[in-house]
């Protein structure tokens, strides 16, 4: 019997939208799916977009990509993409592929040889070395490289040209996060994983629009408030956003002063008797940021935040605070989760703290349903860059430079000597960025990654960028960076390589290579590789043949450390769907909670009765700091007085380098915009659709008004994926002194009729 | 021509009405709801492109809609007929 495509199509479709949610095939469809599908390969890999980690199957036939579907098996997120994810293959074959090498001649990009280009690249960077000396060289690497490619980048910049000057964009987005984890639990990353979604009655989110962001988390939330129906969600956001749809109270503040709301829901918490006092008492110290000092003085730092003081900061109901404090308090079970919003700020390092506080006071940590739970941006920020030593005062496996024992440790693994590797951090990328413009920093390496749109405060960059000798690696031509490059180097994109990401939660899932490289694109740890041996390092590197062989070694520099990845072999990870470190040995499955019962270095004899031990603490305590409600960098004013935000959509991601070569994803929101407050563009005199300029200390950029009811009154929103409207010429290029992240989501501006 | 499918979460309780609501919208066929609040949905449509703008208006239009999650998408025009085995 024949049927025709129409009919064969639309079965397949409901016959993959049933497994999707693991329901039996609609009718005999699968027969047909299964038919057509006879001739594909289904490889298993991580998708290639945001930190949510969501298990994909790649399906390739005759050689080429075929299709994506969600991996049923991953328990991230058993099957469901998002629409990024979705189209995920089509960026394989997108036309803005790079398939060669570019060396600049005359002004001009043109095409050469691999030899010619790496030649050029390991030659300059020698001479740069020679009569510079290391610290005029410098490396930007990505949360979106694979973590082997990561970790061979820092093995060379640090353990063999010598320079701490290797950093990576998830500075722009995740460094806050880890200064809070390591100042007030002692060590990075998450103590719980999304198992605890699962368990869950109380979820605070704040600066995340989770339903756009990481919309597979959303989903999770979902079917957890519909299970559960005592489930409550507070959300504190300057913006309305589709995560609204699930949210019970709404707390829209002012952006920039929210830490009072924070301090206040913690002093609500201890005035109501919601605290955990044996808790406190086994696994807390306090401090005031310089000096311990005891409970009580905590107690009386926050007696200024009163429900009234934190409400008039942040503009919003006192009534509300209580309100949120004791929705916090009531529900045994309790996690928060934040992501850009509290991270890109002066004071992102202090919010976090402030989250990690209130789970603190009330012991609403490492026991099911209860976590402070930061959100990743990019699939590998935590694999490669914030494990495997991606930024400048760190190296792989929560080592630091400054720690001449981990610098032993490390340089014996690295083959090299304990001298090569600088004891004080390099510069941070702002710092860097900075340092180039300046002509201090005069060479280059970007990796997968592109400043020329994401960095704030653009102008004052560029220009250094243009100056420096600049080497881009990237799979796609052009992009704002390898515009302005010197050399750039055609590498294998997502499904052409071999890898491992690690996402949010902990979990390191293995990528499986499913394509050869396109045109004469190769892998970036190969050419890393092929760097070191051309600048004459050869003897250090030669033992690297692929992917496997970096992952072995830099599993060495992790054991017995706090994120031990000994046990996640290759061999395992390419069968199970990741593991969640700690992994001493490869028979332990994982673990769920750190520092209690259940993590393989929880040391029962030191911890005695105590439920957590924090072990990565010199006493086993974590920190409840008392920090300053200190507010953004640029407050508005009478010439500035209009507050600009920064932030994503749906279908893009970041500088659109990947989404922006899939038109369907480019219609959705073809054309730049500003989210405008109705009353604001009412006494604005604009009107929907109408071009208006948005005007900063630093910049000028015309974009189309949207009037919508999102924003707060007196905010504008602008999302920052356009190259050709570069939102972050706007920005404001100052860092939190702690983490050094940049403050993209809160400026003063102007916003006029153009 | 394109034919893709996606499941659409919505607000407890709300899938029934919701899928009475999209079998209004063209182009859009509803094929029931599972496991409480999913609906499963195929849509046909001229461009690929339809099914992230089908996407966004759903979720811009349907307040009791909370998510959309593609889950096929193939062209009519790629292969001929299909022989049933
Ligand atoms: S939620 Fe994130 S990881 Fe999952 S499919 Fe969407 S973009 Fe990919």
């Amino acid at each position: 019997m024949s049927i025709s495509r129409r009919n064969f199509l639309k079965a397949s479709a409901l016959t993959a939208a049933a497994a999707a949610i693991g329901v039996e095939p609609l009718h005999k469809s699968s027969v047909l799916a299964a038919a057509v599908q006879e001739s594909v390969v289904w490889y298993k890999s991580v998708c290639r977009f945001c930190g949510v980690g969501c298990g994909v199957m790649l399906g390739v036939k005759d050689g080429k990509p075929f299709g994506i579907k969600g991996d049923k098996e991953c328990p991230v997120n058993k099957g469901l993409l998002c629409v990024k994810g979705f189209y995920l293959h089509r960026m394989i074959t997108a036309k803005n592929r790079l398939l060669h090498p570019l060396v600049r001649k005359n002004g001009k990009l043109e095409k050469a040889s691999w030899d010619e280009a790496m030649d050029l690249v390991a030659s300059r960077f020698k001479e740069i070395l020679e009569k510079d000396g290391p610290n005029a060289l410098a490396y930007y690497g990505s949360g979106q490289a694979q973590t082997e490619e990561t970790y061979l980048a820092q093995r060379l910049f640090k353990g063999y040209i010598g320079t701490n000057n290797a950093d990576g964009n998830p500075r722009l987005c995740m460094a806050s996060a880890v200064g809070g984890y390591t100042t007030s639990f002692g060590a990075d990353e998450p103590i719980g994983t999304y198992k605890d979604i699962e368990h869950c009655n109380l979820f605070l989110i704040i600066g995340s629009n989770t339903a756009e962001a990481h919309p597979v988390i959303f989903d999770l939330l979902v079917q957890r408030k519909k299970d559960s129906p005592s489930c409550k969600i507070i959300f504190i956001d300057p913006r309305k956003t589709p995560t609204n749809r699930i949210v019970d109270l709404h707390l829209q503040v002012k952006p920039g002063y929210d830490l009072a709301i924070m301090h206040a829901i913690a002093r609500q918490l201890i005035k109501d008797g919601y605290t955990d006092e044996q808790f406190i008492k086994d696994s807390v110290n306090f401090s005031n940021g310089k000096d311990p000092i005891t409970y009580d003085d905590y107690k009386a730092f926050l007696e200024k935040y009163t429900p009234e003081y934190a409400a008039e900061q942040a503009d919003i109901n006192p009534a509300d605070i209580v309100k949120a404090a004791r929705m916090f308090g009531e529900s045994p079970t309790a996690m928060t989760m934040w992501c850009m919003g509290v991270n890109q700020r002066v004071a992102g390092v202090f919010l976090n703290n402030l989250i990690h506080n209130i789970h603190l006071l009330t012991g609403k940590l490492g026991k099911p349903g209860c976590d402070s739970f930061s959100l990743t941006g990019q699939p590998n920020a935590c694999g490669g860059v914030r494990e495997a030593g991606g930024l400048c005062h760190i190296l792989p496996g929560h080592r630091l430079v400054a720690n001449e024992q981990h610098r032993k440790v490390v340089a014996e693994i690295w083959k090299t000597s304990p001298d090569k590797i600088q004891p004080t951090p390099g510069k941070h990328t702002v710092a860097m960025f900075g340092a180039a413009a300046k002509g201090e920093i005069k060479g280059m390496y970007i990796l997968c990654t592109n400043p020329a749109q994401s960095l704030p405060n653009l102008n004052k960059y560029i220009p250094g960028m243009k100056d420096t000798f600049l080497v881009v690696a990237e799979s796609f031509y052009p992009t704002e960076t390898s515009k302005i490059a010197d050399v750039v180097l055609p590498v294998a994109f997502w499904g052409e390589k071999e890898g491992v990401y690690g996402c949010t939660e902990r979990r390191s899932q293995h990528l499986a290579k499913a394509l050869n490289p396109s045109g004469e694109s190769r892998w970036d740890g190969d050419v890393i590789v092929d760097l070191a041996k051309r600048m004459g390092y050869g003897k250090g590197f030669e033992h690297f043949k692929g992917p496997e062989d970096v992952w072995s070694e830099y599993q060495k520099t992790t054991a017995g450390t706090d994120m031990d990845l000994s046990g996640a072999t290759y061999d395992r990870l390419k069968k199970v769907r990741g593991l969640t470190w700690p992994v001493p040995d490869t028979s332990h499955p994982g673990t769920w909670h750190r520092f209690t019962e259940g993590d393989p270095y929880f040391p029962k004899d030191k911890a005695g009765n105590r439920r957590m031990y924090f072990y990565a603490k010199p006493d086993g305590k974590a920190v409840i700091f008392a920090r300053p409600d200190k507010g953004p960098e640029e407050p508005v004013s009478a010439e500035y007085p209009v507050v600009l935000t920064t932030g994503r959509i749906l279908e893009q991601w970041h500088t659109m380098t990947m989404t922006g070569q899939i038109p369907e994803l480019v219609r959705a929101n073809p054309v730049p915009y500003a989210e405008l407050n109705p009353d604001d563009a009412k006494l604005w005199g604009i009107k929907n659709r109408d071009k208006v300029k948005i005007i900063t200390r630093r910049g000028l950029l015309t974009v189309k008004a949207k009037v919508i009811d999102r924003t707060r009154k007196g905010t504008i929103f602008i999302p920052w994926h356009w190259p050709e409207s570069l939102t972050n010429i706007l920005t404001i290029d100052a860092v939190d002194p702690g983490s050094f992240e940049p403050e993209y989501k809160v400026a003063a501006c102007q916003v006029a009729k153009a | 021509m394109i034919i893709a499918s996606m499941i659409v979460t919505t607000q407890k309780g709300m899938a029934e009405e919701v899928a009475l609501q999209l079998k209004r919208v063209p182009n859009l066929t509803t094929h029931g709801v599972y496991k409480g609040d999913n609906i499963i949905v195929v849509m046909e449509a001229e461009k690929e492109e339809e099914l992230v703008n089908m996407s966004r208006y759903l979720m811009n239009e349907f307040e009791d809609i909370l998510g959309t999650y593609p889950t096929f998408m193939a062209s009519e025009d790629e292969v001929d007929e299909i022989e049933e085995k």
